[in-house]
């Protein structure tokens, strides 16, 4: 389809632009190379990790790092590292299911609130009140609410972030209806979907999805906390915010368990932030 | 005149200002009694400064914005809504920056409307998009190319191409040339008689600039404060014009012969704001000939003759007669020089 | 100002010996991530003292280049080159930021095509002429305020004192404008630049602005820089008119002159081009073709590509400005133009 080419082309075109400016950044450069390293971690770490992430050897517990054992073990005796790249695994899947649905849905609310002028009202005020729950209290009451489980979690995850991506996608969009073209379209006779996909996402989706990475971010942090708190997968799954709980127990006989487990979610959380930012400084300055 | 193209008859367009749920209503009355015809392949040309409500007009003409009062008669019937006003009456805006998708290629844009109405198939789109192009004097090869990278005549030329892609049978050019440079103004002016010529398409030009709706439009219609003030033939208006805003507007606007200036009939103040509108005429509060009857009565828009005026002094008032100032005739050869150069240019 | 200077450098030099504003080879140069843009190329301009001088160009002509240079506002990465730049005697390329300061709004002043964003939204009128005024003059506020109205009055604005309370987004347009010119002028400069002061405003209220800044300008002996893409309100305004294209100066010339007898085709297309120089009915005569792109320019004149005229040395050799008759300069090799091309066709 035409359309479909043209996109992909500048597509290409932007990306090869921000590629140029990320070199001139080394802020990005970091970022971009640690968030590498932490995703080589989870997801080829437990394809070479020799370890059982579950099997339990209580004479091994909380043995300090050694050769054997890089970071250790816990308090169960398991392989620490391994532990962790599985938890990181988790954790990051949490995070991206939840921003991944909470972008589908803010997404949707804030175009459909910007295109249809009735609509902006209910929708903007619900998103309001969602809005004004600090998140992670969001967040724990509805995974309190609806129980452990990988689908309550995503959707306590996803829906305590979406507010702030409606929001987005709402200014996105209003910008882009404020724009001749839109009437354009509409006086050739477009109907409405096509406007909306065509003219209006295809124009505002840049700097939602650049709030959509920042909200990554905090999907994970959120994930994490959930897990610390109890409300996250039940163990034995590893997790980063359950391990780092676990390890509590025995912070002044073994400190490294939670300490490595809060690097980690320090280590991803970080670089997506720097990532977020690099990437809204490069969208503004393109606009300026 | 034949049964006209399109037909307005009482035409009120009002906005409520009000915000939020609690707000008590503001009501912004933009047009008030518009009653205006465009006639089958004619150019009317809607004037008047920022806030008189020409665009608004132009908008609800073009099924973009809803009158709140009024009859629409388009072909003797209502128009269609949608896709079917998409047949009838198509739209060139004044921006040429904002008003192509930024993301859809010239090829693109001007296929989408012609794909949509089922005016060419995915294989005889290409063909369809090249012939428009030639009719807007562009190259073929533009059709590969982005908006961004067109410049704003070009742009203009590919909104015109689009529009014309559904074959409609009235154009509204809303300020279609007004953020050009001067040197391309004409260029798409000429373009657009070029195809009503070719066509027969009607237009509904909406400017600012007189002396441009003077040199290409068949009809005028003067407006102030959401009000037609006079209207008629562009050679009798622009002669004679007898409403005092028109004569204020005319002799304004600057002429390009140094010393034919200074006797303007200037006026005074500036646009009331439609919130607050003036009793009685609106005209009243910046005319120099405002009488007490001005301040009680509304002025009508009547007139036996081809024009039509809203003013209770029309008749008395002295004749105003427009002398337009001759170029020199150095000018006038060196003009006809160039024209000649460039026509010989244009055939090589 | 009905006396009409003899333009050229070597004339000015000779009957006026102090002319107000002198450019010569004025060149700027922005660095751009692809690369150098010249924006003027080795532009001459004179202003004697009280005089109106329009420089019309259209978009990418430099004219707002032009006025940005003059008044040292051009961002850092813009170089300014010129052979001589001097604004009463003084050397504006050697001058120290804080001289060129002090110069801007007494000697120099100049108002925009958008008043709104030359004003603080945030603070009143009054306010921010009592501020102008202060920031040159040591006089107490209770003495600026009072010349601060005076200033707005003499503007036309009715009741001056309201309005030095309002602000700036409770007046309409046209009342910014005013507000503008009563502060550019609140310290009688010699030298009011005006970058299409008039554009944004409805035709009407343009032809009062117009005829405050002619009036203003004759009372305070100002000298007046009219920048403009409109050829009638150059014939309105101009003593003297310079046209600018691409960058470079094409012609200068008195109005009287370049309106009866333009001697460079782009004048003649911008005049052609109008309206009012066309028969009803007909097509209007356009230039052919755009303005090109500042980093592509042609070799040779920079208007060949749209001239139709255009053969031989103007494709290859860039045309000087030359002088086509006393006070008319040309850049075009064809100059003068009639007498050249007349018999031909």
């Amino acid at each position: 389809m035409m359309s479909d080419m043209s996109m992909t082309e500048v597509a290409a075109g932007s990306a090869g632009r921000t590629w140029r400016r990320m070199r001139a950044n080394p802020t990005m450069l970091i970022a971009v190379t640690v968030l590498l390293a932490v995703l080589l971690f989870a997801l080829i770490g437990p394809m070479i990790s020799p370890y059982d992430p579950y099997e339990t050897a209580l004479r091994m517990r909380l043995k300090p790092p050694s050769a054997a054992h890089w970071l250790g073990t816990d308090s169960q005796g398991r392989d620490l590292a391994t532990r962790l790249m599985y938890g990181a695994r988790t954790t990051l899947m949490l995070g991206l299911a939840g921003v991944t649905f909470a972008a589908l849905v803010g997404g949707t609310i804030g175009l459909l609130a910007a295109f249809y002028s009735r609509l902006d009202n209910p929708l903007m005020r619900l998103v309001d009140v969602m809005l004004s729950f600090p998140s992670i209290l969001f967040g724990l009451s509805l995974a309190a609410m609806m129980g452990p489980g990988l689908d309550s979690l995503i959707l306590a995850i996803g829906l305590s972030i979406m507010p702030g991506i409606a929001r987005i996608s709402r200014g996105a969009a209003l910008s882009v209806m404020a724009q001749d073209y839109i009437d354009g379209g509409r006086v050739i006779g477009l109907p409405d979907r096509t406007l909306m996909s065509r003219y209006l996402l295809a124009n505002a989706y840049a700097p939602i999805l650049t709030y959509t990475t920042l909200a990554f971010g905090d999907a994970v942090l959120l994930a994490a906390a959930l897990g610390f708190l109890g409300l996250g997968l039940q163990p034995p799954t590893a997790e980063l915010g359950s391990i780092a709980a676990e390890g509590r127990s025995f912070l002044f006989i073994a400190p490294h368990v939670s300490f490595a487990a809060s690097a980690l979610i320090f280590l991803i959380v970080l670089p997506v932030n720097m990532l977020g930012d690099a990437l809204r400084d490069a969208a503004d300055r393109r606009a300026s | 005149m034949t049964a006209p193209l399109l037909e307005l008859r009482g035409i009120r367009k009002e906005f409520n200002l009000a915000r939020g749920f609690f707000a008590s209503k503001r009501i912004l009355t933009a047009l008030d009694g518009i009653d205006l015809a465009v006639g089958q392949g004619e150019t009317l040309a809607l004037v008047g400064e920022s806030g008189c409500g020409k665009s608004t007009l132009g908008r609800i003409v073009a099924g973009l914005l809803p009158a709140t009062v009024g009859t629409i008669l388009f072909d003797g019937d209502q128009p269609g809504r949608g896709k079917a006003r998409a047949r009838q009456i198509q739209i060139v805006m004044q921006d040429p920056f904002g008003a192509l998708n930024p993301k859809m290629s010239v090829g693109e844009l001007i296929a989408e409307p012609a794909l949509l109405h089922g005016l060419a198939t995915r294989r005889t789109a290409p063909a369809r998009v090249a012939e428009l192009l030639r009719l807007v004097g562009l190259p073929e090869g533009v059709a590969q190319r982005y908006p961004h990278a067109l410049s704003g005549g070009q742009r203009q030329r590919v909104a015109i191409a689009r529009a014309l892609a559904t074959d409609p049978k009235l154009i509204v050019a809303d300020e279609a040339v007004s953020a050009l440079d001067v040197s391309v103004q004409a260029q798409i002016a000429n373009l657009l008689k070029e195809i009503q010529a070719r066509t027969g398409v009607s237009l509904l030009f909406i400017s600012h600039g007189l002396s441009l709706v003077h040199h290409i439009s068949d009809r005028v219609a003067v407006m102030y404060l959401g009000r037609i003030v006079e209207e008629g033939p562009a050679a009798d208006l622009f002669a004679r014009p007898r409403h005092p805003y028109t004569r204020a507007l005319i002799s304004a606007t600057p002429e390009p012969v140094p010393g034919a200036a200074p006797d303007r009939l200037a006026l005074t103040g500036e646009v009331p704001s439609p919130l607050a509108l003036p009793t009685g005429c609106r005209f009243r509060t910046r005319c120099p000939h405002a009488t007490k009857l001005c301040a009680e009565v509304d002025p009508p828009l009547t007139g036996e003759g081809p024009v039509r005026v809203a003013c209770h002094l029309a008749d008395s008032l002295p004749t105003y007669h427009v002398q337009k100032p001759r170029p020199a005739a150095r000018l006038q050869s060196a003009i006809d020089l160039y024209r000649a150069a460039a026509a010989a240019q244009t055939a090589a | 100002m009905k006396h009409m200077p003899q333009d050229t450098m070597l004339t000015t030099d000779i009957t006026r010996p102090d002319p107000l504003l002198v450019a010569q080879g004025l060149t700027v140069t922005f660095a751009t991530d692809q690369g150098p843009l010249r924006a003027l190329d080795a532009v001459d301009l004179t202003l004697a003292p009280g005089e109106t001088l329009a420089v019309v160009g259209e978009s990418g002509s430099g004219k707002s280049v032009l006025s940005l240079a003059l008044m040292g506002l051009l961002p850092g990465t813009a170089r300014i080159e010129a052979d001589s730049l001097t604004f009463e005697g003084r050397d504006l390329t050697a001058i120290t930021e804080r001289d060129f300061r002090a110069l801007r709004g007494t000697g120099m002043s100049m108002i925009f095509q958008e008043p709104a964003t030359a004003l603080n939204p945030v603070r009143r009128i009054g306010d921010q002429i009592v501020e102008a005024i202060r920031l040159h003059e040591d006089i107490p506020v209770r003495k600026a305020r009072t010349r601060a109205i005076e200033a707005l009055a003499a503007t036309g604005i009715p009741a001056p004192a309201e309005r030095a309370e309002a602000f700036p987004h409770q007046l309409s347009g046209g009342m910014r404008q005013r507000a503008l010119i009563a502060m550019a002028l609140v310290h009688r400069p010699r030298l009011l630049i005006a970058d299409e002061p008039t554009t944004a405003l409805d035709v009407t209220v343009q032809a009062q602005i117009l005829d405050l800044i002619r009036d203003l300008a004759r009372e305070t002996g100002t000298a007046t820089l009219f920048i403009t893409h409109d050829m009638g309100v150059v014939a309105e305004m101009a003593d003297r008119v310079a046209v600018l294209y691409a960058g470079r100066l094409v012609e200068t010339a008195p109005s009287a002159a370049l309106f009866s007898s333009p001697e460079h085709p782009y004048t003649v297309g911008l005049l052609g081009s109008m309206p009012q120089m066309n028969a009803r009915g007909e097509p209007m005569l356009p230039i052919q073709g755009t303005v090109p792109d500042p980093r592509v320019m042609p070799p040779g004149c920079h208007f060949h590509p749209r001239c139709p005229f255009a053969a031989g040395a103007c494709l290859t050799d860039r045309p000087a400005l030359r002088q086509v008759r006393p006070g008319q300069m040309s850049a075009c090799h064809n100059a003068p133009l009639i007498e050249t091309l007349g018999g031909a066709t």
